[in-house]
């Protein structure tokens, strides 16, 4: 048994896919990890929005993104909600960007299928439109509880740009992997 | 009798099915096996894959060091680097890719973009951005201690996407400390990346890589299909 495995992966090939789900996640890994090079249909660059179990609990976020300026401040953020807004985890490329530009997303989630304890996720992006880096890099920590201390087991995790289940659209040739660290 | 019946992709009654790079259906004999594991047509393991594909080892004598021929089987790459140079001051990293017809050393051809932070105790963190294929000015800080970074290559081998790679470092060590960074950087010409390199800036002997600096890299996952 091998200590880091493919849970899945692959790659969007219609022009309808407004969520990508990784769904019936199975309990028996210490660690996730996921990867993606992802592309919006949408211009410019747009947030990633991360959902878990479907959930209707709560989610706090925690920020530091570059500007897309040529140079200067670093952006920071926070938010924390109810079901009505998710978390932010990255950016996306835009289809008005180089044929070739797609976002590129890391994301760990540790200790996912602990019920005890609340979630948290680590996330950094980068990615650039055409011809150099200017989307915004960035790295996000997430937190996530449902309504208290704990949250059950992340069985399910959903991507997409905002909102979930709605007409923005990923490009087809964004791809994405699921892995499971043993522990 | 289970598992023999006539009509089956299974069955070794009928047309053989030949393997595909994803999957091997159909009851095979040993020699099949190995026939097609030699032709290299039997399909790799489809949920098993965080390997080791090769490593430098400074031995203080260059400041250049490739990785060629990366096998196009993987999703993403993975570069862990433990750092440090011979001497000189503060000096930045490149890193070249090869998308098949060799190294690609020409500067505006890359764009860089990090987040940064000073090196006072508190005050505002910076971006930096530049037409390069560099990491932050400190890569590595110091003669006598080691600086590290994690690099992850997103879906390098599609031809179609320009390769792009997120950076995450800590130029550090003994006493000393600065540009603790995360970025990304981008290659503007699309294509597989075959091969990788990572170069001091300046090339003379002062800026050779220190030994024992160490420069892994990783496959992760099965390239797409």
């Amino acid at each position: 048994m091998a200590d880091w495995e493919v849970i899945t992966q692959g790659q969007v090939t219609g022009a309808t896919t407004s969520d990508i789900d990784f769904n019936s996640i199975p309990g028996t890994y210490q660690h996730l990890e996921l990867s993606l090079s992802g592309k919006v249909e949408a211009t410019n660059w747009q947030a990633l929005y991360v959902r878990v179990n479907s959930n209707a609990g709560q989610w706090g976020y925690s920020r530091f993104a570059s500007t897309q300026a040529a140079a200067g401040a670093v952006s920071q953020g926070y938010a924390w909600s109810n079901s009505t807004t998710y978390p932010e985890a990255g950016y996306l490329a835009g289809n008005n960007f180089s044929a070739g530009a797609f976002g590129n997303v890391t994301m760990i989630f540790p200790n996912y299928a602990d019920s005890t304890v609340p979630k948290t996720v680590l996330s950094r992006a980068a990615g650039g439109s055409g011809s150099y880096v200017d989307g915004q890099t960035s790295a996000f920590s997430l937190a996530v509880t449902d309504g208290g201390s704990t949250m059950p087991a992340i069985t399910q995790i959903s991507l997409a740009p905002y909102p979930f289940g709605g007409t923005t659209y990923w490009t087809a040739g964004s791809s994405y992997m699921l892995a499971g660290y043993k522990g | 009798m289970t598992g023999i019946s006539a009509g089956k992709t299974w069955s070794r009654i009928g047309a053989e099915v030949a393997p595909t790079s994803s999957a091997a259906s159909g009851v095979w004999q040993m020699e099949e096996v190995a026939e097609n594991v030699g032709a290299g047509t039997w399909p790799e393991p489809q949920n098993i894959k965080y390997e080791f594909i090769s490593k430098h080892v400074a031995d203080g004598t260059t400041a250049t060091y490739d990785f060629t021929s990366i096998p196009q089987t993987y999703r993403d790459l993975r570069l862990v680097i433990s750092a440090a140079r011979n001497s000189g001051s503060d000096e930045q990293m490149n890193i070249f890719v090869d998308i098949g017809s060799g190294f690609d050393t020409t500067d505006s051809n890359y764009g860089t973009r990090f987040v940064t932070n000073s090196t006072s105790s508190f005050g505002a963190m910076s971006v930096t951005t530049g037409a390069k294929p560099r990491m932050t000015d400190d890569f590595p800080i110091g003669t006598t201690w080691s600086s590290c970074a994690i690099i992850d290559f997103k879906d390098y081998a599609d031809a179609s996407k320009f390769s792009c790679w997120s950076h995450w470092q800590m130029p550090g060590g003994t006493s000393q400390y600065s540009e603790n960074a995360f970025g990304g950087m981008l290659h503007n010409v699309v294509g597989a990346v075959s091969g990788i390199r990572v170069q001091q800036r300046l090339t003379t002997s002062g800026y050779y890589w220190k030994s024992p600096s160490t420069f892994a890299l990783f496959g992760l996952g099965n390239k797409d299909v």
